[in-house]
């Protein structure tokens, strides 16, 4: 059985910078992830950008707003909780930490709804229904309803660690696991959920914004 | 790295916070507005930059990193810009 709190490095601030270097380069791995897609839409919506001007025409652009509203909120949240735990103020850390969580949960409920629609319009990845059949002219659209399932749908997918993560956390900061001392283990999750708030601040103009 | 200030208030959180939902309200208002594809799109991403670096510099401590972490965080939109542009300049010069 290995004992978490052991020490590892020669001082607690080597043990500190040793985790955020490794969670920066993590970063930057999912960075490239993200990028590839992005670049996709780019060369999608100059070669298409009829097909495109109509896909985000008809986004549901309410849905959207809200949840990057929940998203920014999420992220102030876990900002304001990392600094509440650095200057000990467990209690408080944790309950932030939990509506972080929730936020995210919320997050993915309204993006769930979403889904939900898009599925009964027929807009579906790959452009195999009879909502694109009646759309033959946009010959583009099939490929700007594929992007945006991936790209969203890669995003909920580290929301959804995300939220388990943030979760796990908001327990064992109220059990006391993580204490001020080791704060920067909480700090490393909120990188991971400020990312993933970031990709969505890219996604909500190019998906649904004109 | 330098430690992570503990002494700080949460004025500067605060400050971002209300920043970031001034910005994505003006974002959506502009995109009610008829400013065309090319600036429409413009003004958007600008926009949304603006943000992530306000995230960035504030929340994610950006100013406090050294070394190899400071250098991971710099080649991320690197990462991006490089990738962005060498796809539309492709696009473009067909």
């Amino acid at each position: 059985m290995t004992d978490l709190d052991a020490p590892r490095f020669e001082s607690l601030a080597r043990q500190r910078l040793a985790a955020r270097l490794g969670t920066w380069t993590f970063l930057a791995s999912e960075v490239l992830l993200f990028t590839g897609l992005f670049a996709l839409y780019a060369s999608g919506r100059a070669e298409h950008a009829r097909a495109f001007d109509y896909g985000i025409t008809h986004a549901m652009v309410v849905v959207g707003t809200v949840n990057t509203f929940v998203l920014l909120t999420s992220s102030f949240c876990l900002a304001r909780a990392c600094l509440a735990l650095r200057g000990g103020s467990v209690r408080l850390a944790a309950i932030l930490v939990g509506v972080t969580a929730l936020l995210g949960v919320a997050f993915l409920a309204l993006k769930g709804y979403e889904y939900h629609q898009h599925i009964a319009e027929g807009q579906v990845p790959g452009g195999r229904s009879a909502y694109f059949a009646s759309h033959a002219d946009l010959d583009g659209l099939p490929l700007y309803y594929t992007l945006y399932w991936v790209s969203t749908g890669a995003h909920a997918v580290h929301v959804t660690i995300g939220v388990v993560l943030l979760g796990v956390f908001a327990i064992a900061i109220a059990r006391d696991r993580v204490p001020p001392a080791r704060a920067y283990r909480l700090e490393n999750a909120a990188l991971y959920w400020h990312l993933v708030d970031a990709v969505w601040v890219f996604l909500w103009p190019l998906y649904y914004l004109r | 790295m330098k430690e992570p200030p503990t002494e700080r208030g949460a004025l500067p959180l605060w400050l971002t916070f209300a920043a970031l939902l001034s910005l994505a309200a003006l974002s959506g208002y502009l995109a009610t507005r008829s400013l065309g594809e090319g600036l429409g799109i413009a003004c958007s991403l600008g926009i949304a930059s603006t943000k992530v670096a306000l995230i960035a510099i504030v929340f994610m401590d950006l100013r406090e990193l050294r070394g190899g972490a400071r250098l991971a965080a710099i080649a991320a939109p690197m990462f991006v810009a490089i990738l962005i542009l060498l796809m539309l300049g492709d696009v473009r010069l067909r």
